[in-house]
């Protein structure tokens, strides 16, 4: 890897090239950046920044949480999880007491994108 | 699941081309099970995050009142910029939403989406106008509801407010004097942007006069009732006194009405000359239901005032009462200005005072495409043609006599508005055909050099 790209500041500013050239695709620029980000651990930190930076719905979050949270039925993807009062930093580590049905993502939405 | 919340800046921005193809919905549970669920309760889910548009975070759900109680878990001491919807909002919300300035200081920008009636905004008036009472560092704030004097006065004193839409009340009454002696001089001191309603065109005015935006670049005007031409006289006069004559850029004054209210009190020349006093003028655009008289003079001014005018349009939805004295001749000194990309005024071709066995003007503006002539009289559709396809070679649409008002306005029949019509449909497609015999007889002449 060119030693340039080893500049935190030059590494953000391809970043923001990249979401400004892709601002009205965001499924092409988050995908653009999540290879971009996964390429070495130099570019990993500011590639996930700018990912992470906007997000237009809190549905991209909620799906970082265990994979086993998530089900399928009737067409649409419930989450269905458990939670307990603030124990860990993890919301995937907070799982105890009775589910809840808390909410639905809509089938489009991979949970890659 | 933190670690990425940690990296999340901007969240809920309203983008509508991507947001209903790719936004699910979130349930109120959800929100409330991150809400038992904080490791510690007073932190905000997203530390970082600097703007939060919670209407375009929840748009679509059909559960706004109950999450609506779960903006804390996002309102920190990094988030400066926040826009909610007050619309149908119930006493729960309201008290929520006068708790923002004490909860969080720190909000520098606030946008309130507001959709209901007149009659509905009524109840929340108040409590945003005291809302706004308590905070004191912002930077922009927007609401169309009707702030009260006292709030207004408040929101004059910022040093820092640089951007404002909001809804202002009449000043006529009574208190209004008492409110002035708190504000601080000089008022308004940091705003560049302004976008006002108002029910009387004086009460805008008014405000202008007792405060010092100087540093104002974007005037907005939106009045309710129509205005009587000697008030915009006051308006333009009092912009022309109160604000930097080399900052403000922009200018849009507008009332929805079309029919002429005083046909026979039209804007004149003297009541336009306050605006060109503002040496950098780019956008123009005025719309009131009032004729207007103005005559080839007041071009040639812009022309020498406004060297940077981009757009101006005056009266073209209404039209101007049959009264305008501009000329085709008297366009050349406006279209030689280099910047000119829109231009929409009235004028009165029905004689063509420049023809093709005059010297040429030399002026040629290939930036406007479009014209909107609105009550534009013209009797030789092809002498003007001839003449426009010089100064304006690139016009391929010309829009007149649109609406039905416009005729109404000139006291002209319906059956004259469409020949005038058609006669300027005309003209725009002859400017096509004259513009590509000119090039060509160009290139013919360059040939034989």
């Amino acid at each position: 890897m060119h030693k340039a790209l080893l500049i935190s500041e030059i590494v953000a500013d391809v970043c923001s090239e990249l979401v400004n050239e892709h601002f009205w695709d965001h499924c092409q620029y988050h995908g653009t950046l999540a290879a971009f980000a996964a390429t070495c651990r130099a570019i990993s930190e500011p590639a996930l920044d700018a990912l992470w930076c906007t997000q237009l719905s809190l549905a991209p979050l909620l799906r970082c949480m265990a994979p086993d949270l998530l089900g399928e039925g009737d067409g649409e993807t419930y989450l269905v999880h458990h939670f307990c009062v603030g124990s860990t930093l993890d919301f995937t580590h907070l799982l105890f007491a009775s589910s809840i049905y808390a909410g639905q993502l809509s089938p489009q939405t991979g949970r890659d994108c | 699941m933190l670690s990425y919340a940690s990296r999340i800046k901007v969240l809920g921005r309203h983008i509508y081309e991507i947001k209903y193809e790719f936004t699910p919905q979130i349930s109120a549970e959800v929100f409330r099970a991150l809400s038992w669920s904080r490791p510690v309760p007073a932190a905000p889910l997203c530390p970082n995050l600097h703007t939060l548009d919670w209407s375009g975070l929840l748009d679509g759900t059909d559960e706004e009142e109950e999450i609506f109680g779960y903006l804390h878990l996002f309102l920190g001491p990094s988030v400066r910029h926040l826009e909610f919807n007050l619309y149908n909002a119930d006493f729960t919300r309201m008290s929520i939403i006068l708790s923002l300035p004490r909860n969080y200081p720190g909000l520098t920008s606030v946008e309130i989406n507001d959709y209901s009636d007149n009659d509905d905004k009524q109840d929340g008036c108040g409590t945003i106008s005291d809302a706004v009472c308590q905070w004191n560092q912002l930077e922009l704030f927007s609401w169309s509801g009707c702030l009260s004097h006292r709030a207004l006065i408040h929101l004059a004193g910022f040093t820092k407010l640089q951007t404002m839409m909001v809804s202002i009340p009449d000043v006529s009454i009574i208190n209004w004097q008492a409110h002035l002696s708190t504000l601080q001089a000089p008022g308004f001191c940091a705003l560049r942007k302004a976008v006002i309603t108002c029910d009387q065109i004086l009460s805008c005015a008014s405000l202008i006069d007792i405060t010092s935006p100087r540093q104002l670049d974007s005037f907005t005007l939106t009045v309710r009732n129509p205005p009587e031409a000697a008030a915009v006289w006051r308006l333009f006069q009092t912009l022309g006194t109160r604000c930097s004559h080399t900052t403000l850029t922009k200018i849009t004054v507008h009332n929805s009405r079309y029919i002429h209210t005083q046909p026979f009190n039209p804007i004149n020349e003297e009541m336009f000359r306050p605006l060109l006093a503002f040496s950098n003028m780019a956008v123009v655009n005025i719309s009131f239901p009032l004729a207007f008289r103005l005559g080839n003079g007041v071009l040639r001014d812009i022309s020498t005032s406004w060297p940077r005018l981009r757009a101006l349009h005056i009266n073209t939805m209404s039209g101007w009462g049959g009264q305008s004295q501009i000329t085709l001749a008297g366009l050349i000194p406006l279209l030689s200005l280099p910047q000119l990309e829109e231009l929409s005024i009235v004028i009165n071709a029905s004689v063509v005072d420049h023809t093709l066995d005059m010297p040429p003007t030399g002026v040629s503006n290939t930036k406007i495409r479009y014209l909107n002539l609105a009550d534009s009289v013209i009797e030789n559709e092809h002498s003007v043609a001839a003449f426009l396809s010089d100064v304006l070679p690139n016009v391929r649409q010309i829009r007149s006599w649109y609406p039905g008002e416009a005729a109404q306005n000139a006291s002209g029949s319906f059956a004259d508005a469409k020949k005038y019509e058609a006669r300027w449909n005309t003209v725009a497609a002859l400017i096509a055909t004259f513009a590509e015999v000119r090039e060509q007889e160009r290139k013919a002449a360059r040939k034989c050099e």
